[in-house]
């Protein structure tokens, strides 16, 4: 029984405007986990607003079609009359909350619905259960990590008992406990309440394993509709193991890792032409800190910390969130001040920031990357178009810098900080909330800057982002370095290794299995 | 775990606290008890304050409740002139025009107006300390909840902006640092003005349209409006233009019209608050009981209000101090052991009460 259905959807913003969605026709049956993927600006967060009626009622622009939703159309019922149908759950968790404590919060839907105090009080208390979150109650959500948040904003969207579960990239910014967290706690909601999920997600690689069903989306259209191994096997931001399956050709699609072992033929590649020592560094040295130890208080949160930057290293760093990555990087960029130890600088080095929005004042992209170069009294010979292609953004010029996607938004500020010429650039998450066209263009970018002389320090969650481009790998643990070597010997037996390596090790990407391949 | 140490007071004890401090803090305008008030303050914030940014506001705003008070201070002597005796003369800057009142700005100082306008504006910065500790103590949302239904848009939207006052906070120190981060560490003092305004307010209207969606989506606005809408308009109206008359009428000393008007117009107020709370299908979740302690916190309040008005009412000379020259406040006993009852909140968290009924956890606390 279908409990979401679309019917010839179609949707501009703005009257003669592009089109966000174009003739979108969808059944989703109830009790479904379906997941929505997509480059950004295709038309999920589109597609999923529409559920609950955000898109036109909120939104304004254009619609066409209709959306019915539990036997009721969108087109005469306003979000807040689909609350017993339809929970949402945006990726901001911050940006949902309406009263300063969890359980207030959670139980602010119910109280718009007028119901009893007993009922009330019953059903938070199942909520709170549900989500695993009922050690939070008293909070305030402001106190809460970002995962629990997530799972809080999900508690307030459930409250209602909602028929449909929908959720926009809920884990974007999110560490991977955290979207490990939300993604189990939205799996069981959809297992033991048999709520439908209508999800749009990046990270593939936990979420494909519990959908039903992907749907990926281009340019406003719906172009597949399968089961998820089918529908990923060829999309360019599947999990490492699906990519690798679908170009050997292996008779079946896996999703995890333990698919993928149980389908691989280990004597299909040659592991041993691998070189047997790979050297960590033999560029010049542009920046150097010894024994750096920041403290907040009393509290340390880094060093001693020793750390050297040379010419052409793609360095990772990664640990767990509060493990001190952030700290370092701004240490080394100048921003916060340490407490012991030297950090010399031979060259610049430009940080760039978790939050991009914190950097966009320009009426348009162009004008804010060229704001850079004036603001640091540099004349314009081309920089700016050099880092609107490097980072592929050439065709958004134009646009206001917030009218851009996460991902799109990240490459700009990225453009905007190294713009200004310094060697060293540090990224703090660069690749946050990321499609996997970003991502690529993020590389690149990365790669032809260390060509040309620079090095690059980025603090990340993401392994496989670190085993694709890091020619060096740091593990940060309670403020100190724990690993320092080359991505193979670093990631090389960690829990937290990329897909490849767990399954046909010691490979890192898809690319070395492909030319490791007999 | 919730931090469950102290008992806290409940929402409408501390309203009761708050206004009984800030009338005694007016009735008793003496240096010594405004003294007393402050100090009753701070150690309600030290015992009961709150975990979120919002309390920590609480220096801040004692703080610059102080500038303006020196401000204040700084005026009166230099414009007002012909009290008492000069303490001593300062060049003559110049005379206002006669359509602003000739005031002359400069010249003699007087010592008496120094001391009394000192002392009026100690007494302000200790009402505002009453406010800032309320503030710094008391848990919004449970002021929200405590509105009546009539007024919980209203409050709903004091709420939420008090809400994003530490987001608004964080966003802030995060720009200031990207834009440092832009330039390398250099500050860069052209246009970091609207460098950091446009994308504060960007972010939080960004923000506010995300939380319009998730509201929305949540069944804020759910109910019908209600037929006696109108009734409860014209109520309001017609009551609120009812204060105001009383208003002017006490200014002009009709003392009858504006005891009839003020009445009626409070009386259609609550009227239209009342039904239009009826009209109201939105119901309310685990509304917290008071405890006895704090029955006690605001049986001590009233005391304290109630003692001081009766001493004031005696002509006690303690009471409205208005110092010719350098000396110490008359003090009376019996007012500061009023004053001392203020402290009620605080003994609600000693040892006696550690089994209370109620741990409330203090909103935002931390494991």
């Amino acid at each position: 029984m279908s409990i979401l259905e679309y019917h010839n959807v179609g949707f501009r913003f703005d009257a003669g405007g592009a089109i966000a969605l174009h003739n979108v026709s969808l059944e989703i049956t109830d009790g479904e986990f379906v997941l929505v993927i997509g480059s950004s600006g295709s038309g999920k967060s589109t597609l999923l607003r529409a559920a609950n009626g955000i898109v036109p009622h909120t939104t304004g622009g254009e619609f066409s079609g209709e959306v019915t939703v539990a036997d009721r159309s969108t087109r005469f019922h306003k979000p807040r009359e689909l609350i017993d149908a339809v929970g949402f759950v945006h990726q901001d968790p911050e940006a949902q909350f309406v009263v300063d404590q969890v359980e207030a919060d959670i139980a602010f839907a119910l109280e718009n619905l007028g119901l009893t105090a007993t009922a009330m009080r019953r059903r938070v208390e199942e909520v709170l259960d549900a989500l695993g979150i009922a050690h939070l109650r008293d909070r305030s959500p402001a106190t809460l990590s970002g995962g629990e948040r997530q799972r809080v904003a999900i508690a307030g969207a459930v409250a209602a008992a909602p028929r449909v579960l929908v959720c926009d990239e809920p884990t974007s910014q999110l560490d991977p406990q955290g979207a490990e967290d939300v993604l189990g706690a939205i799996a069981r909601l959809n297992a033991d309440l048999g709520t439908t999920i209508l999800i749009a997600e990046h990270r593939l690689d936990r979420c494909a394993p519990l959908a039903d069903r992907a749907i990926i989306m281009q340019a406003g259209s719906v172009i597949t509709d399968a089961a998820p191994g089918r529908a990923l096997a060829d999309y360019p931001g599947a999990p490492p193991v699906t990519q690798l399956a679908h170009a050997c050709a292996w008779p079946k699609i896996p999703l995890t890792v333990k698919e993928a072992r149980g389908l691989i033929d280990y004597r299909a590649f040659d592991v041993a032409q691998l070189p047997a020592h790979e050297p960590v560094s033999q560029g010049t040295p542009l920046i150097e800190a010894r024994a750096v130890t920041v403290q907040y208080g009393a509290r340390r949160v880094l060093g001693p910390c020793d750390l050297t930057i040379a010419q052409g290293e793609i360095i990772a760093v990664i640990g767990r969130n509060g493990a001190g990555k952030s700290t370092l990087l701004r240490a080394i960029a100048g921003l916060i001040s340490y407490d012991r130890g030297e950090i010399n600088r031979t060259v610049a080095a430009a940080y760039i920031p978790q939050d991009p929005n914190s950097l966009f004042s320009a009426p348009t992209a162009r004008e804010e990357i060229a704001h850079t170069l004036r603001l640091l009294r540099i004349r314009d010979t081309g920089q700016t178009d050099t880092w609107l292609d490097r980072l592929g953004i050439a065709e958004l010029a134009h646009r206001h810098p917030r009218s851009l996607s996460g991902g799109e938004r990240q490459r700009l500020a990225i453009a905007t900080v190294a713009v200004g010429g310094a060697p060293v650039l540090l990224a703090d998450e660069p690749t946050r909330g990321m499609d996997a066209q970003s991502r690529r263009a993020l590389e690149r970018a990365f790669t032809e800057h260390t060509a040309s002389g620079g090095a690059v320090v980025l603090a990340t969650h993401d392994v496989e982002l670190a085993a694709r481009v890091a020619t060096r790998v740091i593990v940060i643990g309670d403020g100190e370095i724990v690993a320092d070597g080359t991505a193979r010997s670093v990631l090389e037996g960690s829990l937290f290794a990329p897909q490849i390596l767990r399954v046909i090790p010691p490979l890192l990407t898809v690319d070395e299995a492909l030319a490791a391949r007999r | 775990m919730s931090q469950t140490a102290a008992p806290h007071p409940h929402t409408i004890a501390l309203c009761g606290w708050a206004i009984g401090a800030a009338v005694c803090v007016h009735i008793a305008a003496n240096p010594v008890y405004t003294t007393i008030v402050l100090l009753v303050a701070v150690i309600i914030v030290e015992v009961h304050r709150s975990a979120t940014l919002v309390a920590k506001a609480f220096p801040i705003i004692v703080f610059i409740s102080a500038i303006f008070a020196l401000l204040r201070v700084a005026l009166t002597a230099l414009t007002t002139h012909g009290v008492g005796r000069a303490w001593f003369t300062l060049p003559e800057l110049f005379t206002l025009p006669r359509w602003l009142g000739s005031i002359r700005i400069g010249g003699r100082v007087e010592l008496a107006t120094v001391l009394h306008s000192m002392t009026e504006a100690y007494a302000i910065v200790g009402f505002i300390a009453v406010f800032a500790a309320w503030n710094a103590t008391v848990s919004h949302h449970e002021v929200l909840r405590m509105v009546p239904r009539a007024l919980h848009d209203a409050a709903l939207v004091v709420a939420i902006a008090v809400a994003f006052v530490p987001s608004a906070v964080n966003s802030f120190n995060a720009i200031r640092e990207a834009e440092r981060a832009r330039t390398g560490g250099r500050a860069v003092r052209r246009g970091r003005l609207r460098r950091t305004v446009i994308p504060v307010v960007e972010s939080a209207m960004e923000r506010a349209i995300l939380l319009s969606e998730s509201m929305d989506s949540r069944g804020y606005g759910h109910q019908a409006v209600g037929d006696g809408e109108r009734l409860v308009a014209w109520l309001c109206t017609g009551g609120l233009a009812a204060v105001g008359v009383a208003f002017v009428a006490f200014v002009s000393r009709a003392e009858f019209v504006a005891t009839v008007a003020g009445v009626l117009g409070i009386a259609a107020v609550a009227a239209a608050i009342t039904i239009a709370s009826r009209q109201s299908d939105r119901t309310r979740y685990r509304p917290v009981p008071m405890q006895r302690f704090d029955y006690v916190i605001v049986a001590c309040s009233f005391a304290s209000v109630a003692t001081v008005a009766v001493i004031a009412s005696a002509s006690d000379a303690s009471m409205q101090w208005s110092p010719n020259r350098f000396e110490f406040p008359p003090v009376n006993p019996l007012v500061v052991f009023a004053l001392v009852l203020l402290l009620a909140p605080v003994s609600i968290s000693l040892p006696s009460h550690g089994k209370s009924s109620r741990q409330t956890a203090l909103p935002g606390a931390t494991p």
